[in-house]
């Protein structure tokens, strides 16, 4: 008798264990998001684009496909539902690794609803690589020429991870875009991107770095002046960095490998002013000498050094100079410093931080040691 | 109905992931900012004392249950109202557990399940924990412990490239207030909960040593819980940490090496299923076993795990309205509601077992003195 | 509708696993002590499914800490 209830126990069981979840989803019915481009349309709603990778067609010749989708809606979480209706599955945003702003809706101080939809919901990462597009539309970005994978977000990813080798471009995943949004005296910064149309080809290009003040973008710095940033931030993790060495001769130039580079900005507070320093030790490899330079032995090497510190120190106090004045934004994280190692000093201060910052007094004190100097002895000089 | 042992290690371990339980998700002290690691500090300092006040109750009766102290200390009728209020803390801290387990995995990817799924899964299973036996589950435990640590362990030192050690500072820029309130926080949960703990440690072996048990899992479960808060503190920066619901679990997310490893936060989700399957178990256990004894132990406790659970599970369903209220509970009003069970009435019950012991050691004196 | 049916399908087990044994070995306290929290679930579960909102008990408890501790909101 129990034998025969145990049964019809598990019996009845059965049905309900090895159906499975009752909203489950197989690979082939979910839309595997890619990259998500953020926009306003005309009448000020979102405009969303969606690039998703396509796997049904997946096959013994084909490839990933990557398929851009629209959806409009007055917020976002609105228009990532509207998509549903449009004959595709439900996204998936798990897999999602970029996501990129239009200029208009980062200027318009609406970033705070958009990294509040990303970070509320469950299923986007926070480490997507978060970007501000410098064209007039963020989905001209998905609409450029992909040369080394299909999808163009990956492709962003790839250009993003050879940062380590570039030094002239910033990576802000989300997490620390979201850091430096929210931390105290310290203004946000995110990757900027553009397209550049050449032979009739359009190409996604690294354009430096957006700068935010508070929640609004306020302004796009270069690549070069990014290079200079990254040296600030403590972000150089490889690169080249080329000195001038006769600033009569254009052509004396020298270039630098970075190979190994840390950063401290020390505050330091007396009789009432605020200054900082920005102690930056790099050691780089001499890579290449142009336009004939005479350089041999150790002195040489020195002196050579001492010519690239001077350079460095100057664009760094340039650069920064160049940040207080236009944009008066805090990307250094000068006040986030002063918080953490004078607390007393911004507790006073916090308020009119802006107006301190502004008048901030910055030093720039770099060291650079050149550790080798390649295969050559001298630089090869035509022998008459 | 013979005795069930633990041995010291076992009821270390348990305690150990007793301790860690949901902390492993819902993080404390989170509220501290920067300060969380002098507030778990201070929490276990004071959990430190307490803990003396919940062995010294078992050292002075040893091999005996708290249900049956209480009896003895305070006679049939007074000792049953107090072992109802503990075992109705102890039935209410069980369905806050499970509402903890199913607010966690409704909120990371069953969205659309029903709560009451996911709950009656957890509960199912401290049923079939308990049902088992003590010994059973305690076996059970040491074997998965270890798997745990491991688990935390991992995470930990795999977050470590995206730590950034000047999160900590500045140390104490509001003062010490709040520190102190977020201290008695994190002392209410998870530490001070050990109270629940008791009803087990009835069952330690004779030569256990209830005093070691208490500080070593305090030891071990207050290291691993300070690991996941200064995990979620140093990987998020104080701000975030402190804006995220379940920040341990995104501390987790940022993990990525070379591409390759990457995605593993699932981890936290197997840490907590273990530490809250050993807390939801253990709170089960004593809740059961006090009924049991109510019942002056005509009915096993293993019977009766069952349908006490299956109420435990239904409460869970509406013992919070929604996921903000269960949060803003376990931060703000949770130390109120539980101090009397986990600071008053064991105080209350070691002053009056103490006199007791005393009297009656007295009163042998004078009997062998006499004799 | 989903609790009250996961509720009665663990009902049914529990009655067949372990209330039938009890009712064979004549332990009555048991039996009845039982078959009480069962009903006390099921109503429970039947008047969340069914008729309305259960009041929320963390609710009360705060207006108690609060009446107690003279804490403010």
């Amino acid at each position: 008798m129990k034998k025969v209830l145990v049964c019809l126990l598990i019996l009845g069981f059965i049905p309900m264990i090895f159906s499975g979840c009752w909203n489950y989803k197989e690979v082939t019915q979910l839309s595997l998001l890619a990259g998500i481009a953020i926009d306003y349309t005309d009448s000020g709603e979102f405009l969303l684009t969606f690039e998703v990778a396509d796997l049904h067609e997946m096959g013994e010749k084909s490839q990933v496909k990557s398929v851009l989708v629209e959806a409009k809606g007055q917020t976002l979480f609105e228009a990532a539902r509207n998509v549903i209706s449009k004959s595709l599955p439900k996204l998936y945003w798990g897999h999602a690794t970029t996501v990129i702003i239009s200029q208009d809706v980062a200027s318009s101080g609406r970033i705070a609803e958009v990294i509040d939809f990303l970070c509320r919901d469950a299923e986007p990462r926070l480490t997507m690589a978060f970007i501000i597009s410098q064209t007039k539309m963020a989905r001209e970005i998905f609409e450029a020429q992909a040369p080394a994978s299909e999808i163009r977000s990956t492709e962003i990813n790839e250009i993003l991870d050879d940062a380590g080798s570039q030094s002239k471009i910033v990576s802000t995943p989300l997490i620390d875009f979201i850091k430096a949004f929210s931390a105290k005296g310290q203004s946000a910064i995110a990757t900027a991107l553009n397209v550049e149309e050449k032979g009739g080809e359009k190409a996604i290009v690294n354009s430096g770095t957006a700068i935010f003040k508070k929640e609004k973008l306020v302004g796009f710095i270069n690549p070069e002046d990014t290079a200079i940033l990254n040296f600030v931030l403590d972000n150089i993790k490889g690169g080249v960095y080329v000195v001038k060495t006769d600033p009569e001769n254009a052509e004396k130039k020298i270039s630098l490998e970075l190979l190994k580079s840390k950063t401290r900005i020390k505050p330091s507070y007396a009789e009432g002013k605020l200054s900082m320093e920005i102690l930056i030790e790099t050691s780089v490899a001499l890579n290449e000498i142009g336009g004939s330079v005479e350089y041999e032995g150790e002195e040489a090497i020195r002196i050579l050094g001492q010519k690239a510190e001077a350079q460095l120190k100057s664009q760094i106090e340039d650069f920064v100079r160049k940040v207080q004045r236009e944009y008066g934004a805090d990307i250094f994280g000068f006040g986030q410093t002063v918080y953490k190692n004078l607390p007393q000093v911004w507790r006073e201060m916090h308020d009119e931080w802006d107006t301190v910052f502004s008048e901030l007094e910055v030093t720039a004190n770099p060291i650079i040691v050149i550790k080798h100097a390649g295969l050559l002895r001298k630089p090869i000089k035509p022998g008459d | 109905m013979t005795k069930e042992v633990i041995s010291n290690k076992q009821a270390i371990v348990l305690l150990s992931g007793f301790i860690i339980g949901s902390t492993s998700i819902l993080g404390v002290g989170t509220n501290t900012k920067q300060d969380v690691w002098i507030t778990l500090l201070l929490a276990m300092a004071l959990a430190a004392v307490i803990y003396f006040v919940y062995a010294r109750i078992i050292a002075l009766y040893p091999g005996m249950n708290i249900y049956e102290i209480l009896d003895v200390l305070f006679g049939k009728v007074l000792g049953k109202i107090i072992s109802l209020c503990f075992i109705g803390y102890a039935f209410y801290l069980q369905s806050l557990i499970l509402r903890n387990f199913a607010e966690f995995i409704r909120a990371i990817s069953l969205s659309e399940t029903p709560m009451c799924v996911i709950a009656f899964c957890g509960m199912l299973l401290s049923f079939y924990a308990i049902r088992e036996g003590l010994e059973v589950f305690a076996r059970w435990a040491a074997m998965f412990f270890p798997i745990m640590v491991f688990f935390v362990l991992l995470t930990t030192s795999l977050t470590l490239p995206w730590s950034d050690l000047n999160n900590f500072k500045p140390i104490l820029f509001n003062g010490f207030k709040p520190v102190f309130e977020g201290a008695l926080s994190a002392f209410a949960f998870p530490f001070a909960e050990a109270v629940l703990f008791i009803p087990t440690m009835g069952s330690l072996q004779q030569k256990g040593n209830p005093y070691k048990v208490y500080y070593t899992s305090l030891l071990i479960g207050g290291t691993l819980v300070m690991l996941v808060s200064l995990r979620s503190l140093l990987v998020l920066g104080p701000e975030i940490a402190s804006l995220q619901y379940y920040s341990s679990y995104a501390a987790v997310q940022i993990i990525n090496l070379g591409n390759f490893l990457q995605r593993i936060e699932v981890s936290v989700s197997i840490v907590f299923l273990i530490s809250g399957l050993m807390k939801s178990s253990m709170c089960l256990y004593a809740s059961v076993k006090g009924i049991s004894h109510l019942l002056s132990y005509k009915m096993d406790y293993k019977t009766l795990a069952l349908p006490v659970n299956l109420l435990c599970g239904l409460l869970a369903l509406f013992v919070y309205k929604n996921a903000m209220q269960m949060f803003e509970w376990a931060e703000v009003y949770y130390k109120y509601f539980a101090f009397p069970f986990q600071v008053a009435l064991p105080i209350i019950t070691l002053i009056v077992a103490e006199f007791k012991v005393r009297a009656r050691t007295q009163n042998g004196n004078q009997a062998s003195s006499e004799e | 509708m989903t609790t009250l049916i996961m509720v009665i399908i663990i009902c049914v087990g529990m009655i067949i696993v372990d209330v039938i044994p009890l009712y064979k070995n004549q332990q009555w306290l048991s039996f009845f002590v039982y078959l009480g929290l069962l009903t006390v679930a099921i109503v429970v579960a039947i008047t969340m499914d069914v008729c309305f909102q259960m009041p929320c008990p963390a609710d009360w408890f705060k207006k108690i800490i609060i009446l107690i501790w003279g804490l403010e909101d």
